[in-house]
C-alpha cells in the first residue's frame, strides 16, 4: 500500500520541480531591474571615509 | 621535566579570571575530565610577539607558556606513562578522548588571570535535539610528547594590548580558516599589527590600542585578499543570518564589526569572529556562536529578533552595556570572488518569491567547485555524469530549493564573475 503512495508523492513533487525549473528560466533582467540591483549592491557596501576611520578598541 | 596529570574540576584551578571561568564552562560542558599541564611549551605567536615586544622591556616575562590539554576520559599519569611507552592502546584512548588544548601566558590580563594564547577546543556537539549545529572549522594538529592529537576547531585567543586588541585578534582568528584555503601566511598578532598601520589611525601603534576598518582593511589587502564590506541595513531582516550561513558554507570567517551602547549611547565599538550557527528544522539560525576575544570560543548569541541584527551576550550580562549592535561585517576574501554579496543577494531576492510559490524553501551559499561537485557525488540527481564532467568556475554561488532540509534544485552563479551569471540548473528530483 506505502509503495504506490510513495511514487504519487515523488510524481507530484517531479511535477512541482519542473514548474519551478521553469519559472526559474523565464527570469529575465530588464534595465531597471539591473539599475536596482546595482543600487542595492552600492547601498548595502558602501564605506564612508568616516566609516574606515572607526577605531575598535575594546 | 616532571609530567602533571590532574582531574579536571569545574572551576579549572588554572583558569582564572573571567576568560578562564568562561574557558572553565565551556570545558565542564563539553566533558572534561583529564587535563595534562606542558609546563615549558614553546608557542610560536607568543614567541614572535615576544621578539617584537617584550624582548625590550625593562621587566620582560618568561618566553614559555604552559599549554593544558584536556581529555574526556578519566586516567592517571601511570595511562600517560604507558602511551608514552608506545602501547597503542593507550595512545588512541588519549587520541579518541582529545578535546584540544590552551596556551597561558606568563602575562597577566587587566581580569587578574594569565592571558590565554592559542586556544584549539572542540566545537559543541553537532547535533542538539532537533536542531543542527554548524560550525566553521579545520583540523587542528596537536603533538603531545610525540603523541599526535587533532581537533576539528577554529583557533581562539584573548586579546593583549601590548600588541592586539579586538580588531587584531579577529583578523589572527580568521587566519587560520583563511590560510587553509587560500594559503594566505600564518602570522601572529605582533605582526597583524605591524602591517595594518602603515595605514594611519588615530592612536599609537604599540602598545595597540584597536585598529580602525581603514586598517583592517588595510591588513587583509597586505596578504593578498580582498574585502567584502556588508553594511547592515535596516530595511532589510535577513542580512545578517544569510552572509553568516553563506560564508561559513565556504568556510570563510565573518568579522562581525558592534556598536556596544549604554544608556542609548553609542559607546565602543568591537569586533569579533562569528564561528558558527544553529538551525531549527526549518533551517532557521536561533543562535549564533562568536569567537569574542573578551568572552571566550564559541560564545553564544542570541538575538530577539531574527534579523540578528541586535545581539544579548555577555556583553549585556556581565559587561553592563544596554546594548550591542552589529552595524557591518567584515569578509576578507579571494579576490578572484567578484560576484558580490550584494549583486548575488539581489539575484537571491528574486528568484525566492518564485520557489517560495512552489512550496519549497530557499536559501543561498557560496562553494568552491571541487567542494560542490564532491557533495554531488553522493547525491541522487538527474543527468548526474553530464553534471560532474561540465568545467565550472572555482567559485560558485547557489541559490538551493530545498524541502524537509533537503535540497530540490541547485542554481548555479558563477562566482568569478562582476555580475551574476547563470550557469547551470541541478535537479536533485532524480
Amino acid at each position: 500500500m506505502k509503495k504506490p503512495k510513495k511514487v504519487v508523492k515523488s510524481k507530484r513533487l517531479e511535477k512541482k520541480v519542473k514548474n519551478l525549473v521553469e519559472e526559474l528560466e523565464k527570469t529575465t533582467y530588464s534595465e531597471e531591474d539591473l539599475k536596482k540591483i546595482e543600487e542595492f549592491h552600492k547601498r548595502i557596501s558602501y564605506i564612508s571615509p568616516e566609516d574606515l576611520l572607526k577605531s575598535f578598541t575594546i | 621535566m616532571e609530567i602533571e596529570v590532574l582531574r579536571f574540576e569545574h572551576p579549572f584551578l588554572y583558569l582564572d579570571g573571567s576568560i578562564g571561568r568562561y574557558l572553565s564552562s565551556y570545558l565542564h560542558q563539553l566533558g572534561a575530565s583529564t587535563v595534562i599541564v606542558e609546563k615549558h611549551y614553546v608557542d610560536r605567536d607568543f614567541l614572535i610577539d615576544y621578539a617584537k615586544f617584550y624582548a625590550r622591556s625593562f621587566s620582560a616575562p618568561e618566553r614559555f607558556t604552559k599549554r593544558l590539554h584536556f581529555f574526556s576520559l578519566e586516567f592517571t599519569k601511570t595511562e600517560l606513562e604507558k602511551a608514552l611507552s608506545g602501547n597503542q592502546s593507550a595512545i588512541k584512548r588519549l587520541y579518541t578522548s582529545y578535546l584540544g588544548f590552551i596556551v597561558l601566558k606568563p602575562i597577566k590580563g587587566a581580569d587578574g588571570g594569565p592571558l590565554v594564547g592559542r586556544t584549539v577546543l572542540k566545537t559543541y556537539p553537532k547535533k542538539a535535539d532537533s536542531d543542527t549545529r554548524t560550525f566553521l572549522t579545520h583540523k587542528c594538529k596537536a603533538c603531545l610528547y610525540g603523541i599526535p592529537l587533532d581537533v576539528d576547531t577554529l583557533p581562539f585567543q584573548t586579546q593583549d594590548m601590548a600588541v592586539a586588541a579586538c580588531a587584531t585578534t579577529s583578523l589572527w582568528i580568521s587566519l587560520h580558516p583563511l590560510s587553509a584555503l587560500f594559503q594566505v601566511p600564518m602570522l601572529s598578532p605582533a605582526e597583524i599589527t605591524e602591517r595594518a598601520v602603515t595605514f594611519p589611525g588615530e592612536e599609537r601603534n604599540f602598545p595597540s590600542f584597536g585598529l580602525n576598518i581603514g586598517q583592517m582593511i588595510n591588513f587583509i589587502n597586505s596578504i593578498g585578499l580582498d574585502t567584502e564590506n556588508i553594511n547592515v541595513i535596516r530595511e532589510d531582516n535577513e542580512v545578517v543570518p544569510n552572509a553568516v550561513r553563506a560564508y561559513i558554507a565556504a568556510g570563510i570567517p565573518i568579522i562581525a564589526c558592534l556598536i556596544l551602547s549604554k544608556g542609548g549611547k553609542q559607546c565602543d565599538y568591537h569586533a569579533a569572529v562569528i564561528s558558527g550557527y544553529r538551525t531549527d528544522v526549518n533551517g532557521k539560525i536561533k543562535e549564533l556562536y562568536v569567537h569574542d576575544d573578551q568572552i571566550g570560543p564559541y560564545s553564544r548569541v542570541k538575538s530577539s529578533e531574527p534579523s540578528f541584527r541586535i545581539w544579548e551576550n555577555e556583553w549585556i550580562k556581565y559587561g553592563g552595556y544596554g546594548e550591542v549592535r552589529v552595524e557591518r561585517l567584515l569578509v576578507p576574501i579571494y579576490p578572484k570572488i567578484r560576484l558580490t554579496f550584494g549583486r548575488i543577494y539581489s539575484v537571491y531576492l528574486k528568484e525566492r518569491d518564485k520557489i517560495s510559490a512552489q512550496g519549497f524553501g530557499c536559501n543561498f551559499f557560496l562553494t568552491q567547485v571541487n567542494q560542490y561537485k564532491y557533495f554531488l557525488l553522493s547525491r541522487k540527481l538527474k543527468d548526474k555524469p553530464t553534471i560532474l564532467v561540465e568545467p565550472l568556475p572555482r567559485f560558485i554561488w547557489v541559490i538551493r530549493a530545498y524541502l524537509n532540509n533537503e535540497p530540490i534544485l541547485d542554481i548555479l552563479y558563477d562566482g568569478t564573475e562582476v555580475f551574476p551569471k547563470k550557469l547551470l540548473t541541478v535537479n536533485f528530483c532524480a
